[in-house]
Formats: C-alpha cells, sequence, structure tokens
C-alpha cells in the first residue's frame, strides 16, 4: 500500500487520540467514577438501582425494627407490672381465707390494699410511650384507654382489635401493641378487684377464696400469654434486625462493588495509558517531519 | 527512413515542454499535500495525451469512493444519534446517585414513614415535599426532552439545508464540468470540489452517485434521484405533528428513506424521544392515578372527604400537588372514626410502590411497580445508547480504513513528488543536453563542412 504524508499524519492523530482517550477514562476510574452514564453499562446501571432502591428500604425496615422494640419492650414491662400486682392481690385473696384476718379491720386493711392494687394496675393499662397511649389501638391520644366505673368496672374507651404495626422488613409486618380489649379478654379483673374488695369490707370471704380467685387466676393465664406473645415478637424483630444488618452489608459490598473501582488496577491502567501516551508523542515527533525533500533538491 | 535533424529539435522541445508541465503538475500536488480532498494528479506522457485531453490525470477509484461513501452514511446515522442520546442520557442523570428513581423511592418511603407514625406532623410535611419534588422531578425530566427534541429539529433544519444546498452545488459542477470536458479543458479542481459534496451528501443522507459519459453525476438516495440532468430534489422535514419523517421534493414527492444524518436525527426525534416522552407521561398518569385513587379511599384526620393528592394541568407529565392539600387533610387513616395512630392508608400508599400497575417498557405484557418502570426505562435509554456507541464505533472504524484507502490512491506523498520533479529535472536537462548537441551537429555542418 502507498502511504502518503497525510495518511501518516491522519493516522498518528487517531492514534493519539484513542490513546488520550484511554487515558482520560483511566484517570475517571481513579477518581472513582466507574459508571457514569446508563449506556457505558446498562446492566450493572440498573443493578445499581435496584440496590439504592434496596438499600433506602432496608434503612427504613431498621428504624422501624428499632421503634417497634422498643413498643414491644415498654409493652412488655407494662404487662409484667400488670402480672406483679395481680399476683399480688392474688395473695391478699389468699390471705383473707387465713384465721388472722377475721377482724373487720383486717379485713379494711385487705380491702384497701387490693384497691391500691387496683388503682395501679389501672395506671399501667393507661400507660403511654412516647406520649401515645399503649393499650387504646389506634386511638392513642384518647384521654384515658380505660376508666373505672361506678359499678367497679373498668370502661375500654380505646379501638377494639386495633393492631399498631410496623414494617420491619421489606414485605413483613409485625403488631407492636396489645389493643386494650384484649387485655380483658380473660375476664375483667378490675372488676373483680373491686368486687373482691367489696367482698371482703362485707365479710364475704367465701367469694373472695372462692370466685374471686378463680376470676383473677383466669384473667392472669390471658395477660401471661399476652406477655409471651409479646416476647416472641421482640425476638423476631431482633432476628429481623440482625438479618436486614447483614443484607444491607451485602447491598453495600455489590454497590461498592458495581459503582467504585478498584484502586489500585485503575492506578496501574492509568499508568500504563500514559506510558503509551508518551511513547506515542515522541516517536511521531521523530517520524512524522521527515520527508525525501529534506535530502534532495538543496 | 532518414529523418530531418530538424525533427531532432522538435522531439527535443516536446520533451523539455513535457517536463515542464510534469514539474507544474508535480508542484501543484505538493501545494496540496495536506488537502485531503485533493486528488493526486500525474501529467499525462506524451503517448497518454494523444486523446487531445488536457494531458492530466486524476488518479481516483470510483469503487474506494463508492464504499467510503457508504461507511460515511452508517457514520453520520451514528455519530448524530450519538450526540442525541447523550444528552438523553443526562437528563436520567446520574442512575444511582439521583434524579427522578431518588424522587420515586423517596415518596412513598415518605408515605411508610407516615403509616409508622401518622400522628407526626413533620412526618405528614415530608410526604408532601416528597409528592412535590416528584411532581417537579417528572415535569423537569419531561421538559428536558423537549429540550433535546427542539435541538434535534434545529440540527435537523440545519443539516436539510446544508442538503439543499449541497445538491444545488452538485447540479451546478455538473454543468461547468461537462462544459470544460467538452472544450478539453482542465475540470480536476471541480471535480474534487464535487467529489467533496458527495462525500458530505453520504454523510448527510446516505447518497450515492453513478458517473455519466458526459462528465457529470447521477445522485441518488435509495431509489430517490436527487440530481440528475437538469432536475434537483429537495430534501422537507415534516414535523411531527404531521406524521414526522421528511420527503423529497421531487416527481412523486417520495419519502424520505435514506441513512446519514437526516436518517439518524429523524429516527432520534420519531423513536427514542417521542418514546420516552410518551412513557414520562404515562408513569406521570399513572403516579397520579393510582396514588389518588387510594388516597381518596383513606381518611384525614378531623374528618372530611379525602381530596386528590396529585393534580394534573391536563399537559402531559405536568402532574403537582394538591394545593389544597395540607398535614392535616392528608388520608393517612384507614378508618373513619379519626385515631390518631391510624395509618393504615399511608401503608397502603406505600406499597403501591411495590404493586405491578403499569405495564413494562421493555416487555408490554408484563405489569411493572413504579419503581421497575422507571428502572427499565433508564436500562432501555442505556442499552439503545451502548447499542449505537457501538454501531458509532464500527462505523468510525470502517470509515477509517477507507479513508486510508483512498488515501493510499490519490494522497500525495511527498517522497514521490520529490523523486518525480528531479526525475523531470533530469529529463529536462538531458532533453536541453540533446538541443546543444544537435546544435553542435549544426555547426559542424553549416561552418565547417565545405569551407
Amino acid at each position: 500500500m502507498r502511504v502518503t504524508n497525510a495518511m501518516m499524519t491522519s493516522q498518528a492523530l487517531t492514534d493519539l487520540e484513542t490513546l488520550r482517550r484511554k487515558f482520560a477514562k483511566a484517570q475517571a476510574g481513579v477518581n472513582g467514577r466507574a459508571l457514569e452514564r446508563p449506556s457505558e453499562d446498562p446492566q450493572r446501571v440498573v443493578e445499581a438501582m435496584d440496590l439504592s432502591g434496596m438499600k433506602l428500604r432496608i434503612e427504613r425496615a431498621q428504624r422501624s425494627g428499632q421503634d417497634a422494640r422498643e413498643w414491644l419492650r415498654v409493652g412488655e414491662n407494662s404487662l409484667s407490672a400488670m402480672i406483679d400486682r395481680l399476683q399480688g392481690a392474688r395473695e391478699a385473696a389468699l390471705q383473707a381465707g387465713s384465721p388472722t384476718s377475721q377482724d373487720a379491720d383486717a379485713r379494711e386493711g385487705l380491702a384497701r390494699q387490693v384497691e391500691g392494687l387496683r388503682d395501679s394496675i389501672l395506671a399501667e393499662m393507661n400507660g403511654s410511650h412516647r406520649g401515645q397511649r399503649l393499650f387504646a389501638g389506634w386511638k392513642s391520644d384518647a384521654p384515658a384507654a380505660f376508666e373505672l366505673a361506678a359499678d367497679g368496672s373498668a370502661t375500654y374507651r380505646g379501638g377494639i382489635d386495633q393492631v399498631v404495626r410496623r414494617d420491619i422488613a421489606p414485605g413483613l409486618t409485625v403488631a407492636v401493641n396489645v389493643p386494650g380489649n384484649q387485655l380483658l379478654a380473660g375476664g375483667d379483673f378490675i372488676k373483680t378487684l373491686s368486687d373482691m374488695a367489696a367482698d371482703l369490707r362485707s365479710g364475704g370471704v367465701q367469694a373472695v377464696t372462692g370466685d374471686r380467685l378463680q376470676e383473677l387466676d383466669g384473667a392472669l393465664s390471658n395477660l401471661t400469654v399476652l406477655r409471651s406473645d409479646l416476647g416472641v415478637r421482640q425476638n423476631q424483630v431482633e432476628q429481623y434486625e440482625y438479618f436486614s444488618q447483614e443484607t444491607l452489608a451485602k447491598v453495600e459490598e455489590r454497590m461498592g462493588e458495581i459503582t467504585g473501582v478498584d484502586l489500585e488496577s485503575a492506578v496501574l491502567a492509568m499508568t500504563q495509558a500514559q506510558t503509551a501516551y508518551q511513547a506515542a508523542l515522541a516517536s511521531f515527533a521523530k517520524s512524522l517531519p521527515n520527508s525525501l525533500l529534506d535530502y534532495m533538491l538543496r | 527512413m532518414v529523418s530531418s535533424l530538424f525533427a531532432g529539435f522538435n522531439n527535443a522541445v516536446r520533451s523539455m515542454q513535457y517536463a515542464q508541465s510534469a514539474i507544474n503538475v508535480h508542484s501543484t500536488n505538493v501545494a496540496h499535500a495536506n488537502d485531503t480532498n485533493y486528488t493526486r494528479r500525474v501529467a499525462a506522457t506524451p503517448s497518454e495525451s494523444r486523446l487531445n485531453g488536457p494531458g492530466i490525470i486524476r488518479s481516483r477509484d470510483a469503487f474506494v469512493d463508492d464504499q467510503y461513501r457508504l461507511a460515511n452514511a452508517s457514520l453520520g446515522e451514528a455519530e448524530v444519534r450519538g450526540k442525541a442520546l447523550t444528552k438523553v442520557e443526562d437528563i436520567f442523570g446520574d442512575p444511582v446517585e439521583g434524579g427522578l428513581r431518588k424522587a420515586v423511592d423517596q415518596f412513598f418511603d415518605a408515605w411508610q414513614g407516615l403509616a409508622e407514625n401518622p400522628a407526626d406532623g413533620v412526618a405528614r410535611l415530608q410526604v408532601l415535599a416528597g409528592g412535590q419534588i416528584l411532581g417537579q422531578q417528572i415535569k423537569s425530566t419531561y421538559d428536558k426532552l423537549t429540550a433535546v427534541e427542539t435541538t434535534v429539529n434545529e440540527e435537523l433544519a440545519t443539516r436539510v439545508d446544508e442538503v439543499n444546498v449541497a445538491l444545488n452545488q452538485v447540479f451546478d459542477l455538473n454543468k461547468r464540468i461537462s462544459g470544460l470536458q467538452r472544450s478539453n479543458m482542465d475540470d480536476a479542481a471541480l471535480r474534487d470540489e464535487r467529489d467533496v459534496l458527495l462525500d458530505r451528501l453520504a454523510y448527510l443522507v446516505g447518497a450515492g452517485s453513478v458517473a455519466a459519459p458526459d462528465g457529470t453525476v447521477r445522485v441518488f438516495a435509495g431509489s430517490t434521484v436527487l440530481v440528475d440532468g437538469p432536475t434537483v430534489a429537495k430534501l422537507k422535514v415534516q414535523p411531527q405533528s404531521e406524521g414526522g419523517g421528511a420527503v423529497w421534493e421531487a416527481y412523486g414527492n417520495p419519502p424520505f428513506a435514506g441513512k446519514g444524518a437526516v436518517a439518524g436525527l429523524l429516527s432520534v426525534r420519531d423513536g427514542e424521544l417521542a418514546q420516552l416522552k410518551g412513557d414520562i407521561a404515562t408513569l406521570a398518569e399513572s403516579i397520579r392515578t393510582k396514588v389518588n385513587e387510594q388516597h381518596t379511599a383513606g381518611f384525614p384526620k378531623g374528618g372530611g372527604v379525602p381530596a386528590d393528592f396529585f393534580l394534573s394541568t391536563g399537559a402531559p407529565a405536568d402532574i403537582a400537588v394538591n394545593p389544597a392539600l395540607t398535614p392535616q387533610t392528608l388520608a393517612a387513616a384507614g378508618s373513619a372514626e379519626g385515631s390518631p395512630a391510624d395509618g393504615e392508608n399511608a401503608r397502603r400508599l406505600a406499597q403501591l410502590s411495590e404493586r405491578p400497575v403499569l405495564a413494562s417498557v421493555i416487555m408490554p405484557d408484563d405489569q411493572q411497580s413504579f419503581r421497575e418502570y422507571y428502572r427499565n426505562l433508564v436500562g432501555w435509554v442505556g442499552s439503545r445508547g451502548s447499542e449505537n456507541a457501538r454501531n458509532e464505533e464500527i462505523a468510525k472504524v470502517h470509515q477509517r480504513a477507507n479513508e486510508q484507502q483512498r488515501q493510499a490512491i490519490w494522497g500525495v506523498s511527498i517522497d514521490e513528488e520529490v523523486a518525480g520533479l528531479t526525475m523531470q529535472q533530469k529529463a529536462f536537462a538531458a532533453a536541453a543536453r540533446v538541443i546543444t548537441v544537435m546544435d553542435e551537429m549544426m555547426d559542424t555542418l553549416i561552418n565547417r563542412t565545405g569551407v
């Protein structure tokens, strides 16, 4: 093939441009920009988009998980306090049956003790977390979840079976409260305690050690079931928290792989590109200016 | 046969004249050594110029020209598409760090936040802000696509002007070249000029040409004749509102079916851009209706009828959060009783982002969520871009190879010209020497014979 001067020049320019482009690309890599536009690698870009969406959702789920754990712990503490106090009332009922408790003063003392326990349980049932009632369903701003009626029973003011939920993982929700009406599912123990106090005062020891005790046992077993249920859910939340932390780490690692750059190889690529570019410059500088004209016709 | 001594003089003079004109040609070649559009010329030897031509031969090869122009047409198409598609890609921004994708994600994340904490005013404000940003992002994406369309239209107009001017120039040169050819004059410079125009026309509309014996060329694109004898066609672009594309104002007004830059611009305008604008409008409309549908199924805090979340101005992809909507009137609750911890409707709105509600851009039978729809849209833009980048690379390599071949055949090599100059110089000197010898012979004959 005939090679002309213009061919050599244009070939040299093309080669230099190619080398320059390689150099610029390698340099962008060193600066940490491996993926700048979708066309560079559509598959990877789409994956990166999926991953960053996933990251956002996992982070949201993590916050929800922490929040859920807090709610569940507070609810469990509250239920434990109620159970403790009901146990106290149960002991008072047993005591009422003993011979030392048969005089009126002793019974009055017991009745007051029971009423005290009842009021403190009621306070727990109206407890709140971060300004929201724990046992009122969605009516978290109710003045009171439970009110003491004139006949000594508890009136529920919250929402029936309303469950407050948190999404602890994408697609997985967990209930973080106990709807107030379920507290009384094993019997209205507030009414039981009120009746018990009245029985003690009126001397109805039989009723106290009989029916009331039985009613208390029913309420206690219901509350214990609710408490262990909260415990189970707490475990579940913790598991998922661990799981989403793992997932998040993996997602971030993969994102780093996709959008980031392996610095060592990037620097190496840049150095190689630079060397090639300089070598080409030197060689063209030597070869281009010469022609036969330099040696003839002078 | 006995030849006259004077005939020798004549021969020597002719040979000196030839050497002179060849030196002239060499010096013209040297003067154009760096002009890649210049066709190297060779002085026809006395035996070649018996046809009474101008005595100059252009070393051009029509086959290589055709090859080059084919590659040029592909390059033109890929280059302008590449330029436009790069702008389109820029609109979709950094696919990982921001853009419309982030706005979609954050809008639905804000609903999720509200679902967890429906009593929180800040969570409500975030939903409204997220909706505002999403609306703006959709609108600005659409507006930017329209802006790219405008620049494509402007470029199209420029290129079409260029095509029409070039066609007229070829027509004009045809006339002048055939005139010069008839009177045996040097038309090489005009032919070079015409070849440049033909290269350009190949790049612009994928035009090809056939040479006629009278020195003219017949130019055509596809099956449409553009320049032929006394006729010249004219290209006219049709606005998209009239169905897009372009037509030749020539016999029968055939539609433009060529290649090259004009075809590339038309395909971006009527293809990718039209499709993307439609897709963004579809996404906007779907987000508007689905979000409104779910929002109005909920219950605002403090009662009342839930309002639409997004309003549309009626223009495509132009949605904004209903200005009447306040944190108070956001319908986060799923039941009418107005409980502050009821975020069920907000939760359903957040879950909307995962629900398949839109037909996929790539596979229309698949239903996709907003997130997936947009993700596939970006993937589609990216693969269009990378496909075109590959085509552009191939066309460039192809065109370069052909360009090298052209230069190999008719580029000027200074080495060759210097060698040729030296050769002619020697030939001239030799011919002059011959005259001296003959002169001496004459001298002998005239002055020393019979004295």
